[in-house]
Formats: structure tokens, C-alpha cells, sequence
């Protein structure tokens, strides 16, 4: 699906990654070295929160939409991923659609689950973010670039804040007595005429303008970053950070997510060679190493 | 003046259930809901579609997954030096509950790709050049993704190797269920966590782990281990359906 590699160029990749003593890459770096990452903050100034993230020559834009949930409506965050043509200039529309569908739900299904959720009134209305991913140009490693563009995302995401002013209880009683008064009216009113007596269960709440009305998210530092182990075949190594010819040299890879506690919160592979059982547990340890340098380096930049 | 209506057939004023004799292991859902829980044996029968290359059905717990295979078949240019593996998963309307709509809920393109991921490894496709292999799961009844994976696995893999067409090793897939994690107050806990794996017994190779939820490295690997361990009996099963489909058929 990437670039198209011939039998040496494969060849020449892979014995040079495969070296016992002297590994060498196409672009000189360590077998451990990663492309610069660039983060910046705040690209989408509409947005409830954004950011762009370039890691080599990938690059990916993030933005957070809040919407405001229905009762009954789950308050887990969408996920969308848009792949652009310029990204894969040689697949056609439907691979495209394909691509963007599996990348969703590849963050749907690892990251998601850790974003906090944000109550308005507990139990009864959440505000729903909607991520936006979109994938520019790609040079290798798209997934760890969206899961950085979008965790930087939430870091610049600012929730309104909001508070409940009726607990509901007292004021049920209270519009009982006056169920033919303004109160009534004012509810129905504000239900939008839909009727079947769905209400809003008599609970309000307002936004807390304190300050600039917003905070940022809660958790955000905590949030799942991703590892992706790229394993070369007939080998015991691995590299971190593929180029694109490198990607497509070795096929096989391990994505694990992790939180910042060091615990596992998501694993996928891909490829075709599987992995010996007896692998795993030293590829789980070097990934968890390699998060943990991940976590702090970035929280170094977002404090500064 | 009672009307008494010629046109229809009364039916009885009471009327129970039929009895049946439960003969085999096949029968109502039993949906493993422990933690730690692994799923019970399943049954799993071949050749039972005529027409495809290669078939199998697998009940386990309360997954019901109809398999059939196609190949390997001549595929339109442009070819490939390597052999192609076409799998799609369907959900019939009936398999979840609530309903799910055709069309929209039964194709699920995520699903298909995850399952194609847990295949691959087992399959020689190098043997297979022009060609392609193509492989048709239908759902019947499922409640659960983890415990789908893993079961559509192992049919699947039956459903090739009736087909004739070589692999590496058997490729069966397992589920194995965590802790929940402790509850934080207002909300849930951390969600229960699972992993589904597709292990080569044979080969002690895993094909594909996919995990979700929240755990410790060293729980992730014991129940990578445990997974492994219970994928054995599992390929028994696997290897003694093969043989008595064989045996049927006269081979």
C-alpha cells in the first residue's frame, strides 16, 4: 500500500537493519531514533481544541468539537479519521475510504476508552467531544502521528465550565402544584415540543463565566500514547519509527498502547509472519521503556 | 349468537412447548460472563455447504459462525507474485440483540479486516501466485466482538484446511478475559479488559493479539500464557472435526 520496494532494494533494507554489530537505516539514524516530532497548539482557532503534529515528513491535524449529549446518548468520544489523497497519492478513492474506516477504529478502539468523561450534570448530560483527524502527507508511522496529534488535541482542548443550579427533587414537588402555570410552559417550551414527556428530568445547569468560561480538560496529561515495534524478518530486532521504504521492507509490526502509569491499555499487530510466544514479553518490556521516554519528553513540552 | 368461522383453523386453547431429546452439544447459548472466565469447547462440523471449495460451522458459547471458502480461484489483473486473502464477515439481522439493520450494522468493515489480520500468518500465499483465496463468514448469533474473533478464527481455519489448501499450521483463536478494574467514583471502573489471541498450537507461534482495556504487563503476558494454554484443546477439537469431515467424505 506504500511505496513499491524491488527484491534488493527489500534486501539491502532489511540486511542493513539486521546487522549483528554495525545496524545501519537509509537515513543513518539509530535503530531506536525517532524523526523530530514538532507539536504546535491552537492551529484551529474555531475548534474547541486542536493541534497539527509533524513527525519526519508525516503530518497530521487534530481538532476537537464539544457537543453537548442527549439523554441517553452514550457520551464516548467520535473518532473520524480523513485520509487525504495527497497522503497516498496512488490508492484509489475506496482504498482511501477503507484506510480512513480502519484507522478509525483503531483509535476508537485503544485510545478512546481513556479520555475522561465530562459531566455537566453527572449521570444525565456530558459533553460529547468529536475528534477530527486528518492525515496530510505521509512518510511513514501515520498511527503514532495521529495518536500524538490527537492526545495534543485534548491538551489544548478547553471544556466550558458549567454548573447545576436545581437539584430537581424540591422543584418537581413545586411544578406539580403549578402544573397549569408558566412553569410548565417554560418546560414544555424548552423540550422542544417533541412531548412523550422525555423532559430533562427537571435538573438545570448554566455556564460558570469565572475567569474565561473554559478549563482545560481533566486527565489530559494521562492520556494513551502509542509504541509501534517494527519487527524485521528473520530477526530478533526491532526499530522504532519506520521511513515509508523501510515500512514497506518489513511489513510485520506490534502497536501497543500505553497509559501514563506504564500499564497496557490497547495491542494490535500487523502482517503476516506472527510472533513466537516466547518474544512477547521482552518486546512488551522494550515498548514500555520506550513509552516511558515518550511520556516525559512530552510532558516536558507541554509544561514549557 | 356465537359466529363460527369456517374459513380458519382454531388453534388449541392451551399449547406448550415441544420437548426435544438434547442428543449433542449443539443447543441454547451459553455466554461465559466470569472473569477469568474461557470460553467452553466449541462445536465445530464441516462440509456443510455444498457448493464452496471448503465449509465449516462452529457453535462456542453464544457465538453461531457459518464459514465458506473459495479457492484458490484465478484472479482478474493485475496480478500479484503472492496470492491474495478476500475476507468478509456478515452479521445476519438476527444475530444481536437489538436488531441490526441490513446493510447499515451487518458489514462491519473493522471486524473483517482484524479477522484477515489473525489469518494471514497461517497461510502460505507465496504458494499462490494470480490467485485468491476467498472467505465468507456469516454470523449467526453473537453478543460479544472478543468472543467473535476468536470463534470466527477457528472456523475459519476449518473451513480452509476443508478446502484443501495448505497452511502452515492450524490457527485457532482464543479469548481471555481480565479483572475489572476498581470502580472511580460517579462512573464506571476500567473496563474489563480482553485479550483475543490466534495462536499456531503447533507451531507456538501467536498470529495476531488484539487487546483492549487496562492491565499491567505482567497480567497482559499471563493471559497471552493462559490464552496459549486453552488454544491447545481448542486445536483438538479443531483437528478431530477435520478428520471426521474427512472421514465422511470418504478420504
Amino acid at each position: 500500500m506504500s511505496t513499491a520496494v524491488s527484491p534488493s532494494e527489500r534486501s539491502y533494507i532489511i540486511t542493513g537493519l539486521a546487522h549483528p554489530t554495525h545496524p545501519t537505516r537509509l537515513d543513518g539514524r539509530g535503530l531506536h531514533q525517532s524523526r523530530p516530532i514538532f507539536i504546535s497548539y491552537g492551529d484551529a482557532p474555531q475548534a474547541s481544541g486542536s493541534a497539527r503534529v509533524t513527525l519526519g515528513g508525516t503530518e497530521v491535524l487534530a481538532g476537537i468539537r464539544l457537543e453537548v449529549s442527549e439523554q441517553g446518548e452514550s457520551s464516548r468520544c467520535r473518532v473520524e479519521v480523513d485520509v487525504t489523497p495527497q497522503a497516498y497519492p496512488t490508492l484509489a478513492p475506496s482504498a482511501l475510504t477503507a484506510m480512513s474506516t480502519q484507522l478509525s477504529s483503531v483509535v476508537s478502539d485503544h485510545f478512546v476508552p481513556s479520555i475522561p468523561s465530562l459531566p455537566i450534570v453527572p449521570q444525565i448530560k456530558y459533553f460529547v467531544p468529536h475528534l477530527h483527524l486528518t492525515l496530510l502527507s505521509n512518510s511513514g508511522n501515520v498511527l503514532t502521528t495521529l495518536i500524538l496529534a490527537a492526545r495534543a488535541a485534548f491538551h489544548d482542548l478547553r471544556v466550558p465550565k458549567t454548573k447545576v443550579i436545581s437539584s430537581g427533587a424540591a422543584d418537581d414537588v413545586d411544578e406539580q402544584k403549578d402544573l397549569s402555570g408558566i412553569k410548565a410552559a417554560v418546560r414544555a417550551g424548552r423540550s422542544g415540543g417533541r412531548g412523550k414527556g422525555r423532559g430533562t428530568s427537571g435538573v438545570e445547569w448554566e455556564l460558570d463565566l469565572e475567569g474565561d468560561g473554559t478549563m482545560p480538560m481533566p486527565g489530559r496529561e494521562t492520556l494513551p500514547v502509542l509504541v509501534t515495534l517494527n519487527l524485521i524478518p528473520d530477526s530478533t530486532t526491532v526499530f522504532l519509527d519506520a521511513g515509508l521504504q523501510e515500512e514497506t521492507a518489513c511489513p510485520d509490526r506490534l502497536h501497543v498502547f500505553f497509559d501514563a502509569g506504564g500499564k497496557v491499555c490497547g495491542m494490535r499487530m500487523e502482517g503476516e509472519a506472527g510472533l513466537d510466544v516466547d518474544r512477547i514479553r521482552p518486546l512488551l518490556k522494550e515498548a514500555q521503556g520506550v513509552s516511558v521516554e515518550l511520556f516525559a519528553s512530552l510532558s516536558q513540552i507541554a509544561t514549557s | 349468537m356465537s359466529t363460527f368461522d369456517r374459513r380458519r383453523i382454531q388453534a388449541p386453547e392451551s399449547s406448550s412447548a415441544p420437548a426435544y431429546q438434547q442428543e449433542n452439544d449443539a443447543g441454547p447459548s451459553r455466554a461465559p460472563t466470569a472473569p477469568g472466565d474461557i470460553s467452553d469447547h466449541p462445536v465445530l462440523k464441516t462440509g456443510l455447504i455444498n457448493q464452496a471449495n471448503g465449509s465449516a460451522y462452529i457453535e462456542s458459547g453464544s457465538v453461531k459462525i457459518a464459514c465458506s471458502v473459495y479457492g484458490p480461484r484465478p484472479k482478474a489483473p493485475p496480478f500479484t507474485p503472492r496470492g491474495s486473502l478476500n475476507l468478509e464477515l456478515k452479521f445476519a439481522p438476527f444475530a444481536s440483540h437489538p436488531r441490526r439493520a441490513p446493510m447499515r450494522d451487518t458489514e462491519p468493515a473493522a471486524l473483517s479486516a482484524l479477522l484477515t489480520q489473525l489469518i494471514l500468518p497461517s497461510l502460505h500465499l507465496h504458494l499462490l501466485p494470480k490467485s485468491s483465496v476467498d472467505v465468507f463468514l456469516m454470523v449467526l448469533e453473537s453478543d460479544d466482538v472478543s468472543d467473535l474473533l476468536g470463534a470466527a478464527h477457528t472456523v475459519a481455519t476449518a473451513a480452509i484446511a476443508d478446502a484443501g489448501i495448505a497452511m502452515s499450521g492450524l490457527g485457532v483463536g482464543t479469548v481471555v478475559r481480565g479483572q475489572e478494574g476498581e470502580a472511580e467514583e460517579g462512573g464506571k471502573g476500567a473496563p474489563a479488559s480482553s485479550v483475543t489471541l490466534g495462536v499456531l498450537p503447533a507451531l507456538n507461534k501467536v498470529t495476531n493479539v488484539w487487546m483492549t482495556g487496562v492491565q499491567d504487563i505482567d497480567a497482559v503476558c499471563d493471559m497471552i500464557d493462559q490464552g496459549v494454554v486453552s488454544a491447545k484443546a481448542t486445536h483438538t477439537v479443531l483437528a478431530q472435526a477435520l478428520l471426521e469431515g474427512a472421514e465422511q467424505r470418504g478420504l
